[in-house]
């Protein structure tokens, strides 16, 4: 056995206890080295020493009684102040949920305060949202100081809450405890008087029951997810054979008393692959394992907006002064979702600033930021004609486009297709579909079904244009972009590609610049190009905005699984 | 703040006269050449605290008694 003396001896180093004594003599004489800092101190020798001396005399029955009291009224009085304790029964360290850190933070400084210095729990030793008050009673704490410390923990600990607008029952669902009966009464009196008093959630779950017009007005020029689309989208995510085509759609609208929207933002829950925002390298590892196990590392993410749309998901009115209330409010929604739909994770994506204030509201509830890819696109292209276009580029920018895409302009021939296309060609669309798709480790998403690309290109809401290469007689597709065109943007959502003349003809170059004169031709003030490929895109002239996600998670097992996958590997293909 | 007989009786010796210290209100005395016996209100219930003079008063038992015995103990006869 192995132990250390830090603990219960209040000395310092470790000690090992053997069966008899050749085993002891074995692991000295031929084990492994058993110095792995330095010498212990003498003052913690002798501390040692006095303290095996007292482990070995009847003394240490009484110490221990008088510990095991101490521990025992520590605990009957947290019980009887109602206070949310979380540690075990009869450990010397106890632990208080509150939750979340910023909980933690206020509860700690009104302690010391107090006269109290007691610690905090906080991430990463435990999840985000499992923030708690630590402390320690030993021997020589009387249950005076005892009843002192706690009576304060318990005067300070409601004001706490109130101030940072948590409740109790808040906190025993972030630990995943049940509430106490008189808690759960004194939760629905106060859920109701602040619902009735200031916001007011009104959650849906089709776009259907959304009134069409206050939601294109919301939303209009933020992205790919207007009414109609969205009414598209659940047609074609639901009843399908695979689990991960199968989508679930919520839209909250967090209003004030009288009616003016201050959040709003819908959602869906689908099955994602948890290296989707992880570098290519590690997606390209965990993607090789998945030929055995399509689902490995997979888990149900809710998630503002959906897997195919892209733009501003969660619209926040920051002029009302019940931003951060109405904020506060959905997160409370979107965890009662996850928790309904069992889902890991709740990720709050396409925030294209970072402002401090959201952010430390974010990080307060158990959010962390993460990077998301960086999204590009053209603005103010309205009035240009073709030839403007180059002019406004850079130099080094002019030069490529004249060199590697003008050059081949007169190879390529565009076809823009609108209404429902005959299946043959939609079958080949989709194959160059999921060359690109198998390709995408920068962003790793399950291939959409074909089914949504037959109920798009079908949609009056969107176009296909078509780059076909003319090398050889009867021109081959060489490129297929699947474009939105409903609002004042341009958003070429999904491309196809054949890689085959892509090096020496530029395939993908050329349907960048067809897709920048179909913009300009269709009048459309910006052209959103979306994630990855940056490089090229940004020889088009595209602006580049860094994108951020927040995302709060339950288990963050997974996650680790993926962190220990190496970033760089040898030999990538 | 409200500590049941029950919960009482889950501490040691040392334990209990804390308890007793922090919030007994000592209700009566009897007191023998031999022993000491002082009856504490506790929150609802009372406890005796039995001290052995023959040894320097240390206090051998705090156990909790019922109120008939109180009674018993207390000059006027009330608790």
């Amino acid at each position: 056995m192995a132990t250390s003396m830090n603990k219960a001896f209040a000395s310092g180093g470790g000690l090992l206890v053997f069966g008899n004594p050749e085993l002891a003599r074995k692991v000295g004489t031929v084990g492994g080295p058993l110095l792995s800092s330095g010498p212990m101190q003498p003052s913690a020798l002798g501390a040692a020493i006095a303290a095996a001396g007292i482990h070995l005399s009847p003394e240490i029955t009484s110490l221990q009684q008088q510990l095991k009291d101490n521990i025992a009224f520590a605990r009957l009085l947290l019980e009887k102040y109602g206070l949310p304790v979380i540690s075990e029964p009869g450990a010397a360290i106890f632990f208080v949920g509150v939750s979340l850190p910023k909980l933690g933070h206020h509860i700690v400084k009104k302690m010391l305060e107090a006269g109290f210095y007691v610690n905090l729990g906080v991430f990463p030793t435990v999840p985000m949202k499992q923030t708690g008050i630590r402390f320690t009673i030993t021997r020589l704490h009387s249950f005076k100081e005892i009843e002192q410390m706690i009576s304060t923990l318990a005067a300070i600990f409601p004001a706490a809450l109130q101030e940072e607008g948590i409740t109790l029952p808040e906190i025993y669902k972030a630990f995943k405890k049940p509430l106490p009966e008189e808690a759960i009464l004194e939760n629905e009196v106060t859920d109701m008087l602040r619902q009735t008093l200031t916001l007011q959630c009104r959650h849906y779950a089709t776009i259907l029951d959304v009134p069409k017009e206050q939601w294109d007005t919301l939303f209009f020029g933020k992205g790919s997810f207007d009414w109609d689309n969205l009414a598209l989208l659940e047609q074609v995510f639901a009843g399908n054979d695979q689990e991960e085509d199968n989508w679930r759609f919520d839209y909250c609208i967090i209003c004030n008393r009288e009616g003016t929207i201050i959040t709003a933002g819908f959602f869906t829950t689908t099955l994602w692959k948890d290296d989707m925002l992880s570098p290519a390298a590690v997606s390209r590892q965990v993607e090789n394992q998945r030929t055995q196990n399509p689902y490995l590392l997979t888990s149900r993410v809710l998630c503002s907006g959906s897997p195919v749309t892209e733009g501003e998901h969660l619209y926040i009115n920051r002029e009302s002064s019940l931003w951060k209330a109405a904020v506060q409010l959905l997160l409370q929604k979107l965890y009662a979702l996850q928790q309904e739909y069992n889902a890991n994770s709740i990720v709050l994506r396409d925030f294209h600033h970072l402002e401090p204030e959201l952010d430390n509201l974010m990080v307060d509830h158990g959010f962390f930021r993460i990077g998301m890819p960086d999204t590009h696109a053209l603005p103010d292209i309205r009035h240009l004609e073709p030839a403007a276009f180059l002019q406004q580029l850079t130099h080094n920018a002019r030069r490529q486009l004249t060199k590697k895409v003008l050059r081949h302009q007169h190879l390529y021939k565009t076809i823009i297709h609108t209404g429902i296309p005959d299946e043959a060609m939609l079958d080949h669309w989709y194959r160059l579909y999921r060359n690109v798709q198998q390709h995408s480790y920068e962003l790793n998403t399950f291939p959409l079904p074909k089914k949504f690309f037959r109920a798009i290109a079908a949609s009056p809401n969107w176009e296909v244009l078509e780059l076909k290469l003319g090398l050889t007689e009867g021109a081959e597709t060489a490129a297929v972009v699947f474009c939105c065109h409903n609002s004042d943007a341009y958003l070429p959502m999904i491309i196809g590609m054949d890689y085959t003349h892509n090096r020496r003809y530029g395939v993908y170059r050329q349907a960048l610049y067809q897709l920048v004169l179909r913009a300009m031709h269709l009048h459309k003030s910006r052209l959103m190009l979306g994630f990855s490929a940056g490089t090229e895109k940004q020889k088009m002239g595209a602006a580049v905005t860094n994108a951020w996600a927040y995302l709060h998670t339950t288990d963050s097992f997974q996650m680790e699984m993926l962190g220990t996958k190496p970033v760089l590997v040898k030999n990538e293909p | 703040m409200n500590i049941t007989k029950g919960e009482y009786t889950q501490f040691s010796l040392t334990g209990r006269l804390q308890l007793l210290t922090l919030y007994g209100e000592l209700v009566a005395l009897v007191s023998s050449p031999e022993a000491e016996v002082l009856i504490f209100r506790l929150f609802d219930f009372f406890v005796a605290l039995v001290t052995d003079h023959s040894r320097c008063s240390t206090p051998v038992a705090a156990d909790p008694v019922t109120p008939g015995l109180v009674k018993f103990y207390s000059q006027d006869g009330t608790c």
